[in-house]
């Protein structure tokens, strides 16, 4: 049972729960409870599972603690605390293990001396990092000493569960704490770790408390569920949420640097906007920047340094995941110790680790979902009584648009939905490995174990045995093969357990869900370096093909092993889409809240005063948003109004556009705004079944508010008549098959599930080295029916890289005749379409290239309707 | 069947030589084991290729009228030690070619050094560095030979190891890879290369890599060669190299 913690508790019935000591220290410490505290510790006082969310800065980290400290406390007073681990804490960084760890130091500290102080001698209570990172000699130590609160990442905690006598050291932890649960939820990251969860509860006699700490997510009950799962007769464990989101008052803009976007040129944009940000970060302490790519937080640190006074140039700083760990962390000391500026980051910097004092987060661009919004607006106002500060400053206006319904929403609270994925057939096969390597099974209660888990409640049996068959090997016609399964498995007594001496090896070395993406080296035609590409990506470029790095276009020279040779080409157009861009995709829900935006635009779109108003009131936008807003929405009237179309694409029309492009193909683009995810699996499902009709490829274009389709001969053909709710999953599995992006994730899988070691009896094994390419071994599996990485795959692709049950809602509100279709023929395609049709060019913050194609397509169309 | 030099038919798309003079089936690169290599390497894949292997060259006997094979080198995929399994296949797949009544050539890959002694029991020839007969020569490809001191009339050359493929674009911009035979001149006689047999080996792009593996193949220019495609269930597909070189 869920249920919402409502009683408040006061600081002094907190305080008689602690310790007098403690209490003491408490008292001495803080003036009052934070909310997060007066809620949630008396429940963990109780040993409930609880789940607290609440922003940062509102004391979350000892909420969780302080009553886990005050009970070894007490054990440590009657002398009774043993060398074992109590506690495990859980969090998906390591260096938020480091935090955590010194934010633990001092009051446990100050607790002893205050304990001494009082005439107490007692042990101290330990508490150490355990990653990685950590070195052999210290995990020695560790075992002979263990801590009794040990922090770690969930894939330490995993090889843990089969470390040789150090896991017998975690059978009496009695607390687990998962920190940033909502980041982890949504990840097979998370997948991972629940199933670590229930098999460290498998080997435990008692319940293991578990306590969740969340920043703002929706659905909460959600994460709830997934951090307790199921008990033994797999009924859902209780837990007590503690939801105090939204206590922190928040003061969010949305501003556009110039008056009119789509006329100003690209130089005088980037100017005004720079402009813009230094102010900003003039008239606040420190300011941190977002720009979703890590291109763009290049870009915009090179600017500002240019800008910025000599003697302030070494107080802007970068942060994203590309940068070196050592670069990095000297980056967060410098923010903790106030020594920074300006800092910019891609999204590294979106997670919990404590940044010290951000009085303003500025995010260029489009963050894609309200709740990204709020967590990293969030990360400005670290105490619990000041605001949280944030201005959102677009780049073209759909990002306007969006950034604008983002606001609003975010002032109502309105998250969107996040999503666990489910049944990982891939992360199951690991978990297994690791449970035959601690002992042999029944099948039937390691089903049992796993569907505990609350990412594997709906496991099927079938699937289960198909993924203990093909780690023992099976599959195979042919009995003197089996030699090589990692696991034994006897169908017939069905039992599993160990196989060969490298299994622990094998599990050790290979473990977690992150795939290892093989980066290559560019340099220019004069040997300058100019950044990374992703091996997949080269493997699709040929000799003349020109693509976006960096912001610029280069043109692809040649590839020597880890090294490619390309010559500029910043004033071409790109050929070669970057496909695998690392843009986040709109959120199903915001979409939905935007097209109802559209509907109110239209409706008032003769009352120019009463949209503007509208825009600044209830999405806090400056007056030059507004107007750019109202006069956007005002062209796709005039110009569809102008081609005798009466319906405006709004929440219950979906606009389908055809014209003619320059080289004369037919485009037929969809305004479908639903996000990428949904749109991806429309788009590919219809274009596959045009395709078969045709017997030609499609061109594809999908971004977040639509997607377009290039025949390659001029037929116009409907696929609605052949994709429908009930068909789309087949028919989108025939389109993505043998697919470069199916490839790219069936080796992800593969790496996961243990098919394709990354690293095998020491010797790292990069996967594009292999003489056997992921294309052929996947040819040779798809034979085999129900081959469990084929399948997880095809799951992960439909139900996380795109949102195929979305895409089905969509297609059933057009059966249902929710939602209607309006075919157009236009000569050219409407302001709505620009950003579709120049989807080739996406990945780019502030690309002059683009913008100079968009103000043209506008231009065109301004002649047209006046 | 597709005639790619008077005499020399490739057959329905499939990785195979049908030699008309001498009446033998030519195939190469079978690999046989090639899954316990990968599997050492830390790919566990299905060990489901040997009867596929088998299937390929049933249909091809069954498609020409062959009183002989020519195995043109690595028959089996050697790296150290074989399980018991692929010595079971390599002796099954030899025992079922003399069921046919066919004369069975091993020419020496540089694969083959452990099956020497299984050849030498079933009284199956080996021939190392080369097979020759009636002007063809046969030899793997993995090493450089001296027709000066060949002291016969070499009329063709016949080799393999290359593992030849190609890659194509699509208009899309999406590559596709092909096993193809390649058809030339080297030494100035006319030489063919034949695709891998095995499903593992998709083969080497020579379109991309712009070179030959092989020593025999160095001195020869690839935009002199034609490819011809063997995809499953189309028609052989010719194209001068010449054409796809990116």
């Amino acid at each position: 049972m869920i249920r919402y913690a409502k009683k408040k508790y006061t600081k002094k019935e907190v305080l008689v729960l602690l310790d007098k000591i403690i209490a003491e220290w408490f008292s001495n410490k803080f003036e009052d409870l934070t909310p997060p505290q007066a809620y949630a510790i008396p429940l963990i006082h109780k040993n409930k599972n609880v789940l607290v969310s609440s922003p940062t800065g509102t004391g979350k980290t000892l909420t969780a603690f302080i009553s886990i400290i005050d009970k070894l406390f007490r054990l440590a007073k009657k002398g009774k605390l043993e060398d074992k681990v109590y506690c495990i804490y859980v969090s998906p960084l390591r260096a938020l293990n480091n935090d955590i760890h010194r934010n633990l130091e001092e009051p446990l500290n100050e607790i002893y001396e205050l304990a001494k102080y009082k005439g107490l001698k007692i042990e101290k209570i330990r508490h150490l990092v355990r990653t990685g990172d950590t070195p052999a000699s210290k995990k020695q130590n560790m075992l002979r000493k263990p801590p009794h609160i040990l922090i770690t990442t969930p894939e330490s905690l995993a090889i843990m569960l089969d470390a040789p006598k150090f896991r017998e050291k975690l059978f009496s932890v009695k607390w687990i704490i998962v920190d940033e649960i909502h980041s982890l939820a949504e990840s097979k990251r998370g997948t991972h770790l629940s199933l670590s969860l229930e098999r460290l509860q498998y080997w435990v006699n008692h319940k293991i408390v578990r306590i969740g700490l969340s920043a703002t997510i929706s659905p909460i009950e959600e994460v709830a569920k997934f951090l307790v799962g199921y008990d033994k007769s797999l009924k859902q464990r209780r837990c007590w949420i503690v939801d105090v989101s939204f206590i922190k008052n928040k003061d969010i803009r949305v501003i556009t640097p110039v008056k009119d976007v789509v006329h100003t040129s690209a130089e005088k944009l980037n100017k005004e906007m720079y402009k813009t940000l230094l102010d900003l970060i003039k008239k606040h302490r420190t300011t941190l920047i977002f720009t979703n790519t890590r291109s763009g937080t290049e870009r915009v640190v090179f600017h500002l340094k240019q800008l910025m006074p000599k003697e302030e140039i070494e107080s802007v700083a970068a942060h994203h995941g590309s940068l070196s760990r050592h670069v990095r962390f000297d980056v967060e000391e410098k923010l903790k110790k106030g020594k920074l500026k300006v800092v910019v980051s891609s999204t590294s910097l979106e997670l919990g680790i404590d940044i010290g004092y951000i009085d303003l987060v500025v995010q260029i661009g489009s963050p894609k979902s309200v709740t990204r919004c709020l967590q990293r607006i969030g990360r400005s106002g670290h105490a619990l009584h000041e605001t949280t500060k944030g201005v959102m400053i677009g780049l073209d206006l759909d990002d306007m648009v969006e950034i604008s319904v983002m606001v609003k929403e975010a002032y109502r609270n309105h998250l969107d939905k996040t999503k666990i994925p489910k049944n990982c057939l891939d992360v199951l096969a690991q978990h297994l490995l690791g449970m035959a390597i601690n002992k042999k099974w029944k099948v039937k209660e390691a089903f049992r174990l796993v569907k505990q888990a609350y990412p594997y409640r709906s496991l099927k049996m079938e699937d289960f045995v198909e993924v203990l068959r093909f780690l023992s090997g099976g599959y195979s016609m042919l009995e003197d093969y089996k030699i090589y399964g990692k696991i034994w498995f006897d169908e017939k007594t069905k039992e599993f357990g160990r196989r060969g001496k490298y299994a622990r090896v094998i599990y050790a070395l290979n473990i977690g869900t992150i795939p290892d993406e093989v980066m290559v080296k560019v340099y220019d035609e004069n040997g300058k370096y100019v950044g990374n590409l992703e091996e997949d990506f080269l493997e699709r470029l040929v000799k003349g093909d020109r693509f976006v790095l960096g912001g610029r276009v280069y043109e692809f020279v040649s590839a020597r092993g880890l090294r490619v040779r390309v010559k500029k080409a910043f004033d071409k157009k790109p050929t070669v889409p970057s496909w695998f861009s690392e843009q986040l995709p709109l959120s199903f829900d915001l979409a939905l809240e935007i097209s109802k935006f559209r509907k109110f635009v239209f409706q008032n779109i003769h009352n120019k005063k009463k949209v503007t108003e509208y825009i600044k009131e209830k999405c806090h936008a400056d007056d030059n948003t507004a107007n750019s807003i109202y006069e956007y929405f005002l062209l796709q009237y005039k110009f569809l109004k102008k081609n005798n179309i009466e319906q405006m694409p709004d929440d219950k029309h979906i606009l389908v556009e055809h014209f003619y492009d320059e080289e004369g193909r037919r485009n037929i683009i969809w305004h479908t705004l639903f996000g990428r995810k949904v749109n991806e699996a429309l788009a590919k499902a219809f274009a596959y079944v045009i395709g078969k009709k045709l017997r030609r490829n499609m061109g594809v274009m999908v971004s977040d508010n639509g997607f377009g389709l290039i025949l390659p001969v001029d037929k116009s053909l409907n696929p609605l008549n052949y994709v429908n709710s009930k068909n789309l999953e087949e028919i989108l599995k025939e389109a993505v098959k043998n697919t470069e992006l199916m490839k790219r994730r069936f080796r992800h899988c593969a790496n996961r599930g243990l098919m394709i070691l990354r690293n095998y009896k020491g010797y790292e094994i990069s996967a594009s080295k292999q003489q056997t390419s992921a294309e052929t071994l996947i040819k040779i599996v798809s034979e085999i029916d129900n081959f469990p990485i084929i399948k997880e795959t095809y799951r992960e692709l439909l139900e996380d890289y795109m949102d195929v049950e979305n895409a089905r809602k969509v297609l059933r509100w057009i059966e249902e005749g929710r939602i209607k279709v309006v075919e157009a023929s236009l000569p050219m395609p409407s302001p709505f379409a620009h950003n579709i049709v120049l989807i080739g060019l996406t990945d780019v913050v502030l690309m002059e290239d683009r913008k100079e194609i968009l103000k043209r397509l506008y231009d065109k169309i301004k002649r047209e309707v006046e | 069947m597709k005639e790619i030099l008077p005499g020399f038919k490739i057959i329905d798309a499939k990785p195979g030589l049908f030699v008309e003079k001498i009446k033998a089936l030519v195939i190469s690169d079978l690999h046989i084991g090639y899954e316990a290599a990968l599997e050492k390497q830390g790919i566990q894949i299905p060990k489901s290729q040997y009867p596929k292997i088998k299937k390929q060259i049933k249909e091809m006997l069954e498609m020409v009228d062959a009183q002989k094979i020519i195995i043109n080198g690595d028959l089996k995929h050697e790296f150290g030690e074989a399980t018991l399994q692929e010595w079971k296949e390599t002796k099954d797949l030899l025992e079922f070619l003399k069921s046919r009544k066919l004369e069975i050539i091993v020419v020496r890959g540089n694969h083959d050094n452990f099956i020497i002694p299984l050849l030498k029991k079933m009284d199956i020839g080996f021939y190392d560095p080369y097979y020759f007969e009636k002007g063809i020569l046969f030899m793997h490809g993995h090493k450089e030979i001296s027709l000066k001191e060949f002291g016969k009339e070499v009329k063709e050359i016949i080799i393999a190891n290359e593992h030849p493929s190609v890659v194509i674009r699509d208009e899309l911009g999406v590559k596709h890879k092909f096993k193809c035979f390649l058809k030339g001149k080297a030494y100035g006689k006319p030489i063919i290369v034949i695709p891998a047999l095995s499903p593992l080996a998709e083969g080497y792009a020579i379109n991309v890599a712009q070179e030959f593996l092989s020593p025999i193949l160095k001195s020869v220019d690839i935009k002199e060669m034609v490819a011809y495609i063997i995809e499953p269930e189309a028609e052989v597909l010719e194209i001068p190299l010449k054409n796809l070189v990116f």
